[in-house]
């Protein structure tokens, strides 16, 4: 069965960005959310194997949507996308349970290398 | 009393006192019954019981004072028996692993086997290991390391340089390892990375059932992760070396003073300027300036000073290493030290570690045939440092390596036929190029002439090869006095590569291009909530800027307390590199600070995108 | 007596002593230098020195002509410049007791002094004065 992803990132451009590079590799995007409020609702009804997630965003930042979903899924695979020179949120992220990060601008070899590791890992 | 603050200079002086006792020792066993050297020894094991003891390490004071004994039993008769001084040198051994063990916290190792034991006769020790190489001992190490953990094994992670988060990489590093075992000990710890210390590596001792291949294997897939080592390699000699530059460095105080007085103008020239600037008056301030200019050069040089290091601190071992080879070649080699307290600048005393120990083995291995000598000597050549490691032994043909490197495919026949002799020379150097007939232990393998070269060329410094049949072979390094090894991010622009000081970059954004607004002759864009002024480096270059696709790149930056985005046509990456200074007049020009040499030698020119919107007047009705 | 580099300049030949030239290095690899414009063509990697090459005809005003392929990098006393110039000819050793001072009226720029060699006249560069219309220009 196909990985099912959800992409959470207020630029439409990265959405479809990361969309495409899912598809090329044959995984399914169940969900997007423009926002970090509406994300963790999402991930409740979508339940996907894995998230990708912007750390800054309108509304609710990548960061407190993270906590939200880890607070009711503690095994969910979050990966997060930040920009350089993110480097103190990034670490925020990952002690509030983020399972890795990439960093923009990045590579698709790179992107698909951090995914398939982590659903290894489980 | 609180003895941790002097932890690290215990350290770092008992490891020097550790490298004389080992040079001494060789010296001792050339020249028998040398009563002066062997008065230097006791006074060494002395210095290094007195500190340990202060220090509370008892397992090496007890040590130093055993040695201090056996010493003082021979400063009377003035003559060691050659197993004694097979004895002492396993001693300075143990007692070099034993700092290893302060060095990386862990609790002393076990030196009763050692001081029980009498010292064994010659003859008999060849007999149990007929040749007593470097890798010899290591084993003898690390059998005795920890002995009340047997199962608890040491991994040290190397992490890409320059990647972005690095604390979090090592976090995640950190989790992956506690899933597979128990992490009796790290460093940096977890509590470290949280509070975002700089991380490059992360040594860790686990107790774990997983295969060590397997374990390698998943920590390689760790994005970020470079390297994966487990350590009990043979090349401890060259990490002991490399250790030996310690962190702290010891200052001399007539430096200290010169220190405080430069301060105290600077504070006297603050007060002047602050005078001048209040009065208005512009010829006084003007002077102040120019004054207080010239006391922050001096102050540079002054910083720069405290930063050198004799070249001693890292040849020290080198009579132990040569010694340890001569005896497994059975070679006859004698070496010699000159002007090794020339200073160096620490940083680029690190990176020659290795080089320098290669070249070194390299003479044994393959300079000198039976018997000979290799000099290692150092000095000021101007505004560099010369360090040439020479052999008398018996040189390279250039018509042979020219031959060889045909063989090997490295070049071409056309190419070795219109090549220089001094060219032919350089082939050793090249990548899967190797002059020995076989591969030998110590030099054949780890570290080749490649990567000796590549790390001299990474400090902006040249290798140089004279060699003459019959008569030896001389390499020469020259290297910078002093360096400024700094972190760049390296981008695109029009069509060309450019690299910017990423102190000078806040962040790099990816902006949608659609959600760029213009405003007059502004171009706009918001984050966090604020308007920021996007302006294009190849404009300030005077290159046409080249229109962006979808999305626009760009850094984010500074300028007089400003944030402004500073379009790029793209990211290539972020890395160390060595900043050299131009020549004239490219000295001159204002937003160059300097220019870094690829590997492939290629020139990369530094910019400083502030001083470059300044000159541009592009930011100017801000 | 002196060896000296000559190279022509328009119609002239000028002339500079060897002992100022570190090094004659055949068709650089130039790299691109961030603002350079005008006599400043480029950049060469010079045994790991970053050193500029300054087109030499055109900072003295001579126009046109092909540029040798030879280009010649100064000593370190004459800040290690690196010349690309036209036609560079040939040595020769000049007796240095002849040189004079441009006669009144000698318009030719940066010219130190003058020799005659086999009936032509060698200016002898003035690279102090090459120097200092850099130190002109670049000067910001």
């Amino acid at each position: 069965m196909a990985l099912r992803v959800m992409i959470v990132d207020d630029a439409l451009f990265m959405r479809n960005m990361l969309k495409d590079i899912f598809v090329r590799a044959g995984y399914e995007i169940v969900a997007e959310a423009d926002n970090g409020e509406a994300a963790p609702q999402l991930y409740q009804d979508t339940k996907p194997d894995l998230v990708t997630m912007d750390i800054v965003m309108p509304k609710k930042s990548g960061i407190e949507a993270l906590q939200e979903i880890i607070v009711t899924d503690p095994q969910a695979r979050v990966v997060m996308v930040s920009a350089l020179g993110q480097d103190a949120l990034v670490l925020e992220a990952v002690e509030a349970g983020a399972r890795d990060f990439i960093v923009k601008p990045f590579r698709e070899d790179k992107v698909l290398e951090t995914i398939r590791r982590i659903v290894g890992q489980d | 009393m609180d003895m941790s603050k002097y932890r690290e200079l215990f350290l770092s002086e008992a490891r020097e006192h550790i490298n004389s006792l080992s040079q001494l020792v060789v010296t001792l066993e050339q020249e028998p019954g040398n009563r002066e050297t062997i008065d230097a020894l006791f006074r060494e094991a002395h210095s290094i019981k007195g500190m340990a003891a202060t220090m509370g390490f008892n397992n090496t004071a007890r040590l130093s004072h055993h040695l201090e004994d056996l010493l003082d039993g021979f400063r009377n008769s003035g003559d060691i028996p050659s197993v004694t001084i097979d004895y002492l040198l396993e001693g300075i051994d143990l007692l070099d692993g034993l700092l290893d063990d302060l060095l990386d916290d862990r609790p002393e190792r076990n030196t009763e086997d050692f001081l029980t034991k009498q010292p064994v006769p010659a003859a008999d020790r060849e007999k149990k290991s007929p040749d007593r190489s470097i890798a010899d001992v290591d084993d003898d190490e690390s059998s005795k390391a920890p002995p009340e953990e047997p199962d608890t094994f040491q991994v040290l992670i190397e992490l890409e340089k320059g990647i972005p988060a690095a604390a979090a990489c090592g976090i995640l590093i950190l989790r992956e390892l506690e899933k597979s075992g128990k992490v009796k000990a790290s460093k940096p710890e977890m509590d470290e990375l949280r509070e975002e210390g700089d991380c490059e590596q992360i040594q860790a001792w686990l107790t774990s059932l997983v295969e060590k291949e397997q374990l390698k294997e998943t920590l390689l897939n760790i994005s970020g992760v470079a390297n994966v080592r487990f350590i009990e390699d043979r090349r401890k000699n060259d990490r002991r070396l490399r250790r030996a530059v310690d962190r702290t460095i010891r200052v001399r105080t007539d430096l200290l003073d010169q220190f405080v007085n430069l301060t105290g103008e600077l504070i006297t020239h603050r007060n002047m300027l602050n005078t001048a600037g209040s009065n208005r008056n512009w010829d006084e301030l003007n002077s102040a300036l120019e004054r207080a200019g010239r006391l922050i050069d001096d102050l540079h040089h002054n910083v720069l000073q405290v930063r050198l290091m004799p070249l001693q601190s890292i040849t020290g071992r080198l009579p132990r290493i040569v010694r340890d080879l001569s005896r497994k070649s059975g070679k006859k080699v004698n070496l010699q030290l000159n002007g090794t307290d020339v200073g160096i600048d620490r940083v680029i005393l690190e990176e020659i570690t290795d080089p320098l120990v290669h070249l070194v083995r390299n003479a044994v291995d393959h300079g000198i045939e039976e018997e000979g000598v290799v000099t290692v000597s150092a000095g000021r050549e101007k505004d560099l440092i010369l360090i040439e490691v020479a052999d008398n032994g018996k040189g390279m043909d250039p018509q042979t390596l020219r031959q060889k490197a045909v063989d090997s495919g490295v070049v071409t026949q056309a190419q070795a036929h219109s090549m220089s002799d001094r060219d032919a020379l350089m082939l050793v150097c090249r990548p899967g190029f190797s002059t020995a007939q076989e591969v030998t232990e110590t030099s054949g393998r780890g570290v080749g002439m490649d990567v000796v070269r590549a790390a001299i060329r990474n400090l902006g410094g040249t290798l140089n090869i004279i060699s003459e049949v019959g008569t030896g072979t001389r390499f020469q390094m020259r290297l910078p006095l002093s360096i400024a090894i700094i972190k760049i991010l390296l981008v695109r622009c029009a069509g060309r590569v450019l690299a910017i000081p990423i102190t000078r970059v806040q962040r790099t954004l990816d902006l949608p291009t659609s959600e760029i607004q213009t405003s007059g002759p502004h171009r706009l864009f918001r984050l966090d909530e604020e308007e920021i002024c996007l302006y294009s480096l190849a404009e300030t270059l005077n290159l046409p800027q080249a229109a962006a696709g979808d999305i626009t790149w760009a850094i984010l930056t500074e300028v007089r307390g400003l944030r402004v985005g500073l379009q790029v046509d793209g990211f290539l990456g972020q890395r160390d590199a060595f900043i050299k200074p131009t020549g004239f007049p490219l000295n001159l020009l204002t937003g160059l600070s300097g220019a870094t040499v690829e590997g492939d030698g290629r020139v990369t020119f530094v910019v400083d995108p502030q001083a470059l919107l300044e000159k541009h007047k592009m930011v100017t009705n801000l | 007596m002196a060896l000296i580099l000559t190279y022509s300049l328009g119609n002239d030949l000028y002339g500079l002593e060897i002992d100022a030239i570190q090094e004659i290095i055949e068709n650089p690899v130039l790299h691109y230098v961030p603002r350079a414009e005008g006599v400043l063509t480029g950049s060469i990697n010079f045994h790991g020195q970053i050193l500029a090459v300054i087109d030499l005809p055109k900072l003295l005003g001579f126009a046109g002509n092909q540029r040798d392929h030879r280009h010649l990098v100064l000593t370190s006393e004459y800040r290690s410049l690196v010349f690309t110039t036209c036609g560079v000819e040939r040595i020769v050793n000049l007796e240095m007791e002849f040189l004079q001072p441009p006669p009144d009226g000698h318009d030719r720029p940066a010219v130190r002094g003058i020799i005659d060699f086999n009936e032509t006249t060698i200016n002898l560069l003035d690279t102090d004065e090459v120097t200092k219309q850099l130190e002109d220009i670049f000067a910001e």
